[in-house]
């Protein structure tokens, strides 16, 4: 039977379809194969593959799709064999008429392709279009009129949709989880980070240590410098009493405390010494609460160095410095783990 | 019947498919050919990388980041200064602790130890981190970083980064990942005009790369990433805030990747910085280091600028905390006159050694490069009269004797041989130089006897400068003999020289004034100005010094 088709419904389903085309398939497929069993497996299968996809088919090229489907599946077995491509050339463009163009579009190929394919394909055959084509129809002829297999054919295509649908999903699947996992992993991560970064923040306050190289002058307050080397602490101040502008460090946890007179107020400073390591934070309770006071140190953590306070003090405030009794602490040294390391003990001070 | 109902020539054969589906129909071959169309631009992407590769050869480090700095350090190997146009100092890796490594890795490429120098994962990260805002590692490996630094000219090209990453690998597969991560230690900015690890951990903390401890590692560590920004560290909170946040991260980083312990991590504190700019000092350590670099370079046989540039450190003989209590004592109480600039110049030295403990040469190195103490001549008077009444005497104080204006330093290495029983030491300032690690030049004193032991007995007792017994109860330095000696006398004083010695020390102390010449840039010798008593100012200069040292021994 010659392909022929006839007209197809509007919004025709895959029933209807595979019921008008099964005989033309069937005549194809036989004229691909020559062995009437193999061309109804070819058939069958080629709508079983129709039928798992039809939702994706194209419904203005359904032909084609379906042509596509059956050479393909059929050369698919055959792969590599030159012969069985030359035929199946040689079928869409005799028996079915298709232009070169679209035997290319089929095979999958260049048109030039499609017609070496058909020139040799002829010279093979010994035969003109015409023979050829009669050949085909006597061939087509001894074809038995069959139904269509509908059902068997729509229950495998099922099958094969499912069975599709499912390894498409793993495949997603596979891709997918391990994304996931990297981004709640990385989310959680980031959280935590967020979680330390607020710990550590609010701690309390430390005392500005600095870390100066010997005899390196500090500009501590209205012309006053203080630096240290080695041996001890030095202070510039601008009023200088006579004796040894220094202070030597000992061996035993102590403050020590000095107040120099200034322009606009009085500026307290000292040494410490003893501390194991750099202080975290110094003290100095003057009238009006406690202040925090900068700290100078030599590099290496030598246990000892200078405080001041930055800003200056009134003079009342200093009286009650002055007239502070035995028991109270003036400026007390604190080691980095908050614990009290060293106090003012015994005062001394210069004006 | 059939055969007679040949299929019409069909109507498709000229009617052409629309282009839609035309393109629906070859889709699958459209995308085949695509794909090989990538296959073959990739093939040949990998084939030009490969050849890329081959062609590219490993540059010469640039000169910049050879030069290195000379570091002068004091006898207790504190910093005196430095001398250069980089401050940059080579350490070999074993001299950077292993923690200190760790953090710059931790901050900088974590899987550098793993990595084949460039690190796509990184890449990758980076330009999300670009994209989608976050701050987080740059894209460059540390070997990557290295290259960019120490190998290439700062330019910013796509071709040179291709060029980069290239090197990067190269480099990788040629050398082992200590020595990339030596270069980079050595090379990498941190800020405050240093570069290399050793130079930071000065410039940010005051000591060595070999004793930096976890938190200033990781706070190194931390700064590379903007120097620029974080070398105010210290001085302002909020740079300091900044560093500390990111010093947490790169802790909790080397925490994570069992670098440090939970302990350590958790006893970690961020550290105390110096500030920058730093404090400025005395001016007193310009002239100790141009008299170190003249020594140094002379006993090296090199010239002063290969020395400026060579990397060396150099232990100069020098008592800093002592410089630094005669700078203050001189500029305390200095004399001053109408007119005249009075100089004080203050020489100590060990007798029997020559090492130079004191060198005060001048109040401000800015405004007077030129040493009082090692070329100023001062005239002598009646300072040298105890040695010229002892005899015949050996050179070179035989020479010292003839002239009439002997330099400071001269002065004070004669009493130094009386003070060490006539055995004239040779002054010398630069006790030891190094350079990366190994000792290429220890001082040797130079001694020889000048003076019979009686001699020097002579003169030490003419003088009186020597130790003087003194009870046990009254020990105090106060009770030091000082002779005082000089030109001119009374209130026409021209010059004063004070000299006490021990058996530990020779302290010489001299003073004179000149005043500006009729000629511009030129100066006349001047006499003292008699408020405050010179003799007295230079007696107590000498011993306040004096009991500096007698407390530091």
């Amino acid at each position: 039977m010659p392909p022929t088709h006839a007209a197809l419904p509007a919004g025709h389903d895959f029933a209807t379809y595979a019921r008008t085309r099964w005989s033309g398939l069937l005549a194809t497929a036989r004229l691909l194969t020559e062995d009437p069993g193999a061309a109804q497996e070819l058939a069958r299968r080629t709508l079983v593959r129709m039928c798992a996809r039809w939702r994706h088919v194209p419904r203005n090229d359904v032909d084609f799709h379906v042509r596509r489907c059956l050479v393909r599946g059929h050369l698919r077995r055959l792969r590599g064999r030159r012969a069985a491509r030359r035929r199946a050339v040689l079928v869409l463009r005799v028996w079915e008429g298709l232009a070169d163009a679209e035997i290319a579009q089929v095979l999958g190929c260049s048109v030039g392709a499609v017609r070496a394919h058909a020139r040799h394909g002829l010279k093979a055959a010994g035969a003109d279009p015409g023979r050829l084509r009669e050949g085909y129809a006597r061939a087509v002829e001894g074809l038995a009129p069959s139904e269509v297999p509908l059902t068997e054919v729509q229950s495998r295509g099922r099958v094969r949709r499912r069975r599709r649908v499912a390894v498409a999903a793993a495949a997603c699947a596979a891709l997918l989880t391990p994304l996931g996992v990297l981004t709640v992993h990385r989310l959680g991560g980031d959280t935590q980070d967020r979680a330390a970064g607020l710990g550590s923040g609010g701690g309390t306050a430390t005392s500005p240590v600095r870390v100066v190289a010997p005899g390196e002058r500090v500009t501590a307050g209205p012309g006053i410098r203080v630096w240290l080397t080695a041996d001890g602490g030095h202070w510039s101040v601008p009023v200088a009493l006579a004796g040894n502008d220094g202070d030597r460090p000992g061996g035993a946890p102590g403050v020590s405390l000095r107040v120099d007179s200034v322009k606009g107020g009085f500026f307290l400073s000292g040494l410490f010494q003893g501390l194991n390591g750099e202080p975290g934070r110094v003290e100095v309770r003057t009238g009006d609460g406690e202040v925090t006071a900068k700290v100078l140190v030599l590099a290496g953590s030598p246990g000892w160095g200078i405080w001041y306070t930055s800003a200056l003090v009134s003079e009342k405030d200093v009286k009650t410095v002055l007239t502070a009794r035995g028991d109270e602490r003036i400026v007390t040294v604190y080691d980095a783990s908050g614990k009290v390391a060293a106090r003012s003990a015994r005062e001394w001070w210069r004006i | 019947m059939r055969t007679t109902t040949r299929p019409p020539k069909n109507p498709r054969h000229h009617e052409r498919v629309p282009l839609r589906i035309r393109l629906r129909r070859n889709r699958g071959r459209l995308v085949r050919r695509l794909l090989y169309v990538l296959l073959a631009l990739v093939a040949t992407l990998c084939a030009a990388a490969v050849v890329a590769y081959r062609l590219t050869a490993i540059p010469k480090p640039h000169p910049e980041t050879v030069t290195q700095s000379t570091v002068f350090l004091d006898a207790d190997g504190a910093y005196l200064g430095r001398r250069g146009p980089v401050d940059r100092q080579d350490v070999p890796l074993s001299a950077v602790p292993r923690h200190v490594q760790d953090a710059v890795i931790a901050a900088e490429n974590r899987s550098f130890r793993t990595d084949s120098g460039v690190s796509p994962k990184a890449l990758v990260r980076a330009a999300w981190a670009t994209l989608t805002g976050g701050a987080s590692q740059g894209g460059s490996t540390i070997t990557q970083q290295y290259v960019k630094n120490a190998l290439l000219s700062p330019q910013h090209t796509l071709s040179r980064k291709a060029r980069e990453a290239l090197i990067a690998i190269k480099l990788d597969r040629t050398r082992s990942k200590d020595e990339i991560l030596a270069g980079y230690l050595n090379t990498v900015y941190f800020g405050r005009g240093a570069a290399g690890i050793q130079s930071a951990a000065r410039n940010y903390f005051g000591v060595d790369a070999k004793s930096l401890t976890v938190a200033q590692g990781a706070a190194l560590a931390a700064i590379v990433n903007i120097p620029s920004y974080y070398e105010k560290a210290g001085s302002d909170p909020k740079v300091t805030a900044k560093l500390e946040r990111r010093w947490e991260w790169v802790l909790d980083a080397m925490a994570a990747s069992g670098s440090i312990t939970a302990r350590q991590r958790a006893a970690a504190r961020f550290p105390a910085f110096r500030f920058y700019p730093p404090g400025e000092t005395d001016g007193q350590r310009q002239y100790l280091i141009d008299v170190a670099a003249k020594e140094a370079a002379d006993r090296l046989g090199i010239t002063e600028d290969q020395l400026a540039s060579g990397g060396y450190n150099v232990t100069t003989t020098f008592d800093l905390g002592l410089q630094d209590s005669a700078t203050q004592l001189v500029q305390d109480g200095r004399p001053a006159g109408k007119g005249v600039r009075v100089h004080t110049a203050v020489v100590g030295l060990v007798p029997g050694d020559g090492a130079v403990r004191v060198l005060y040469g001048g109040s401000d190195y800015a405004r007077q490069p030129f040493n009082d103490a090692v070329s100023g001549t001062v005239e002598a008077g009646t300072a040298l009269d105890p040695f010229r009444a002892v005899g015949p005497v050996g050179e070179p104080l035989g020479r010292l004797l003839r002239t009439a204006a002997p330099t400071p330093m001269n002065l004070a290495s004669a009493y130094a041989t009386v003070a060490a029983d006539g055995r004239y030491a040779t002054p010398y300032t630069v006790a030891r130089i190094t350079r990366e690690g190994r000792t290429i030049y220890r001082a040797h004193p130079e001694v020889r006897q000048v003076l019979g032991e009686k001699q020097a007995l002579m003169a030490g007792a003419r003088s009186g400068a020597g130790p003087t017994p003194v009870a046990v109860t009254a020990g105090r330095p106060a009770a030091k003999a000082f002779a005082t000696g000089g030109a001119g006398g009374g209130i026409t004083r021209r010059t004063v020289w004070t000299t006490g010695y021990d058996g530990e020390l020779a302290l010489t102390v001299a003073l004179f004034a000149d005043r500006p010449g009729t000629e511009k840039g030129t100066t006349l010798p001047a006499q003292l100005p008699n408020e405050p008593p010179p003799a007295e100012f230079a007696q107590t200069v000498a011993a306040g010094i004096w009991s500096r040292t007698l407390s530091s021994r």
